[in-house]
């Protein structure tokens, strides 16, 4: 499995965040980042912004919180999630 | 002052000249290699029409002067950000002599992305491999001869800050290496589209020639900005071409964007490898911090202390404010709105006087102790502690039939039950989310804090802080133990144990804790002016109408309106848990709105009498009165700062605390045990009808109707409980 591959099946799952992915791929934090960021542009993941209804506001716990209706630019886990296009282009390469 | 050229305008340039470009992810410090390498030589120019400052200088080596640009941090040439795309353009426009990329030599698999995108231009380059020192500090043995030697151009190990390499990299700037042929190497289809472009691009005179495969590249890649930059210029039938092979490409389940970062990442990875095949890895900051704060037997006494610093810190600092603002601020705002409601009826003398000053009033009062708190908070959240908070409770949750993660809505309960009602969506076990839902409203919420301050102040003098404390402590030890007669009662399947992500630990920036702060504490000043008004105006209305004949609206006295004679009829069910007056039980009805409800309606009975018919003020009075308690405050808040370290008090001193009308009147009304067992009965019962909606909502009707019958009957039996065993000891 490529290396894309692996990132996009490891996310199939639940919103995961740069660090939980560094195991599967054995690289560094910064460089899983730069796969995400990748894959964000081309629009096959995207970040896990979740339904404002939770509420959570200016609640900093926010980023351990995987429903937190949060502001990208304050998500210091950055969670990231596949977009249907990401979970098309698994099915296609699997 | 170098100026970059535009499209293939490049001046014929004197051979004693050099220009080169200096590329970097950000955060390597290039800047501090251009400071090292051009010393006091350097100016600093800005680009019109531009946000972002690029820098150059120049500088006089073996013969030459090299002109050096500092470009924005980028980490790709495929623009994402303002900066990138100011990178890209330089690289796209001007032809220099030598790229300069600066990588992080701890960091280098993300940096070798870029390093990769630049190859493709196929220009002189150098690498200086920065920051080693830190690299080694980490534990990272970088090898540059091996780094070197993968990427096929010359590399050089450096320390700018200290100098390190800076002649060995001027030496390549004055005599630039000849230009490298090593590429990522593409699938074959790739590649052959690329060709393709790169053909075409030929025609092109516009285009400079180097630039011609990264231009390729990036167009099967689908980068908007250059697709319209090339348009624009008169490109657009590349582009047109490159969308053709792009779709032929798509057509065989090819995506050219996904196979490029594959080959980049895969590339860059291995060459990491290559260039540091061994990781000696040393004990971060996070770690050695770690060590202690997840220690399995010290771990929970210090979040303990710590939360027990934060109460004390909220209610030492915050007292003298509290007193300031409920007694001088509120007597000189009664006085100046009774001169000038003076011509009105008096029924406006007395909404205000008898009602809001002394009920929305007495809330406001503890705006400084919240944000105090949130100050507070915001601290050991932001950096990183409250995190470990939940993975210590891990063990303890478990023993109770949840995991670890059940505590971080919990957490979230200490500030508002509502958002933490639906963060309980983050458990993935339904049994886990009903359970951790049902257990919220005992999480005691900022909105009690207020309540346990007043009667801390009122009754247990010093050991105020240890009661508020207290009163956390057993919101949570009642939560679990609710949780583990719940897992037992309710069936469900065994929850699978997740992963807790544990951030790691850094210094968080004032402004975003002042920012967090102020936002939390200006959410709970707009429904003081709203949730709370109302309530208050409600309260002081049932206060106002009489039950029996004989007395006119608003003169009655408040135990003979309706809201005392309904206050009367239920105060003796409290009458086990020493609480049982009218005026404590009316307290508790409309605090089912809001919880602090309880502290502005206690402020109206027993405030909203004597306060009425307040003496008028002149502006100058009411200044002085002012200018006197706020001084008095700040002298009483900067002594109470040394309070906070002192060994705890177990000794109730109520003397020491009265410089609020509202504890003054408090502490005559209540025993120390009644306002324990009154204290424990708020910390208890129902939070309020915003978490009931919430608990509906996530899990229905009859769950919330549950919630609220056993909160109810659980805070009373507890407040009973309590009352009996302090009636003796306090």
């Amino acid at each position: 499995m490529t290396r894309i591959q692996t990132v996009l099946n490891a996310l199939s799952t639940q919103p995961k965040t740069a660090s939980e992915l560094m195991a599967a791929l054995g690289s560094s934090e910064a460089a899983v980042l730069g796969i995400l960021e990748t894959l964000e542009r081309g629009g096959y993941v995207q970040q896990a912004v979740p339904p404002a209804a939770a509420g959570c506001g200016h609640c900093n716990l926010k980023s351990l919180c995987r429903v937190a209706d949060a502001d990208p630019q304050e998500l210091k886990l950055h969670l990231y999630r596949l977009t249907t296009r990401g979970a098309a282009q698994l099915l296609v390469t699997t | 002052m170098l100026t970059i050229p535009t499209l293939n305008a490049v001046p014929p340039r004197d051979a004693r000249e050099r220009v080169v470009l200096v590329l970097g992810n950000p955060n390597v410090g290039k800047t501090t290699l251009i400071n090292a390498l051009a010393g006091t030589n350097m100016t600093v120019g800005n680009w019109s029409g531009v946000t972002v400052e690029k820098r150059e200088a120049k500088v006089y080596f073996a013969g030459k002067a090299i002109h050096l640009t500092d470009l924005p941090g980028a980490y790709s040439l495929s623009p994402n950000t303002p900066e990138e795309l100011i990178t890209r353009t330089a690289l796209l426009e001007a032809a220099p002599d030598l790229i300069l990329n600066v990588l992080d030599a701890g960091n280098l698999e993300r940096n070798l992305y870029l390093t990769l995108q630049a190859l493709e231009f196929g220009l002189p380059m150098v690498i200086a491999l920065n920051l080693m020192d830190e690299a080694a500090d980490k534990g990272m043995t970088v090898n540059a001869a091996a780094l070197s030697q993968a990427i096929g151009i010359p590399v050089i190990p450096m320390v700018a800050s200290s100098g390190r390499g800076v002649k060995d990299l001027l030496r390549f700037m004055a005599e630039p290496p000849a230009p490298t042929q090593t590429r990522p190497t593409y699938p074959l289809a790739l590649e052959s589209a690329a060709h393709q472009l790169e053909a075409a691009a030929q025609a092109f005179e516009k285009l400079l020639p180097h630039t011609r495969r990264y231009v390729a590249l990036n167009l099967l890649e689908g980068d908007a900005s250059l697709r319209s930059k090339l348009t624009i210029t008169g490109h657009g039938a590349l582009v047109a071409q490159s969308d053709g092979l792009t779709q032929a490409l798509a057509s065989t389940n090819l995506e050219p964007l996904l196979e490029l970062a594959e080959v980049r990442y895969s590339e860059a990875n291995r060459i990491a490898r290559l260039a540091i095949p061994s990781f000696e890895h040393r004990r971060t900051l996070t770690e050695r911090i770690d060590r202690w704060a997840l220690h399995p037997y010290l771990g929970i006494p210090l979040f303990l202390l710590s939360m027990l610093l934060v109460f004390r810190l909220t209610f030492s600092v915050g007292a003298p404010f509290v007193n300031f603002i409920g007694g001088p601020l509120q007597e000189t705002l009664s006085g100046w709105a009774a001169a000038l409601l003076q011509p009105l009826p008096s029924v406006f003398g007395a909404l205000v006087n008898g009602a809001l000053i002394p009920g929305v009033g007495t809330v406001l009062a503890f705006v400084p102790t919240l944000l105090i708190l949130y100050l507070a908070m915001s601290f050991l959240e932001d950096s990183g502690y409250m995190a470990r908070a939940a993975f210590l409770m891990d063990r303890t949750m478990r023993s109770v039939g949840l995991d670890g993660k059940a505590f971080i809505p919990m957490i979230l309960g200490f500030g508002c039950n509502v958002p933490a009602v639906y963060a309980t969506r983050t458990l993935e076990n339904p049994k886990a989310r009903l359970i951790t839902t049902m257990i919220l409203p005992f999480m005691s919420c900022s909105a009690r804090l207020p309540v346990y301050v007043i009667f801390s102040a009122a009754l247990f003098g010093s050991a105020g802080s240890t009661v508020v404390w207290a009163m956390y402590v057993l919101g949570t030890s009642v939560a679990l133990l609710f949780a583990a007669v719940l897992s037992t009662r309710i069936k469900g399947v065994q929850d699978i144990p997740g992963v807790l992500e544990l951030p790691p630990y850094r210094l968080p920036s004032a402004s975003v804790m002042w920012k967090h702060g102020v936002n939390r504490t200006r959410s709970f000043v707009r429904r003081a002016g709203t949730t709370i008004a109302t309530t208050v105006a409600v309260v002081w209305l049932t206060l106002s109408i009489p039950v029996s004949t004989g007395q006119g609206f608003a003169t009655v006295a408040p135990r003979d309106s309706l809201f005392g004679e309904i206050s009367s009829a239920l105060a003796p069910v409290f009458a086990p848990a020493g609480f049982d007056t009218w005026q404590a039980t009316g307290a508790l009805i409309p605090a089912f709105v809001a919880k602090e409800v309880a502290i502005s309606t206690l402020g109206q009975i027993y405030l909203g009498e004597q306060a009425s018919s307040p003496a008028p003020l002149t502006a100058l009075e009411g200044l002085t009165r002012l200018g006197n308690g706020l001084l008095e405050a700040l002298r009483g808040a900067g002594a109470s700062l040394l309070e906070v370290f002192a060994p705890p008090s177990l000794n109730a001193d109520p003397s020491s605390e009265r410089g609020n009308p509202l504890t003054a009147a408090l502490s005559k009304a209540f025993s120390p045990a009644a306002g324990l067992a009154y204290l424990v009965f708020v910390l208890l019962y129902t939070p309020c009808i915003a978490t009931v909606g919430a608990i509906a909502n996530e899990q229905g009707r009859r769950i919330a109707w549950i919630t609220v019958g056993y909160q109810l009957l659980t805070a009373w039996l507890l407040a009973v409980l309590t009352f009996q065993i302090f009636r003796h000891l306090l």
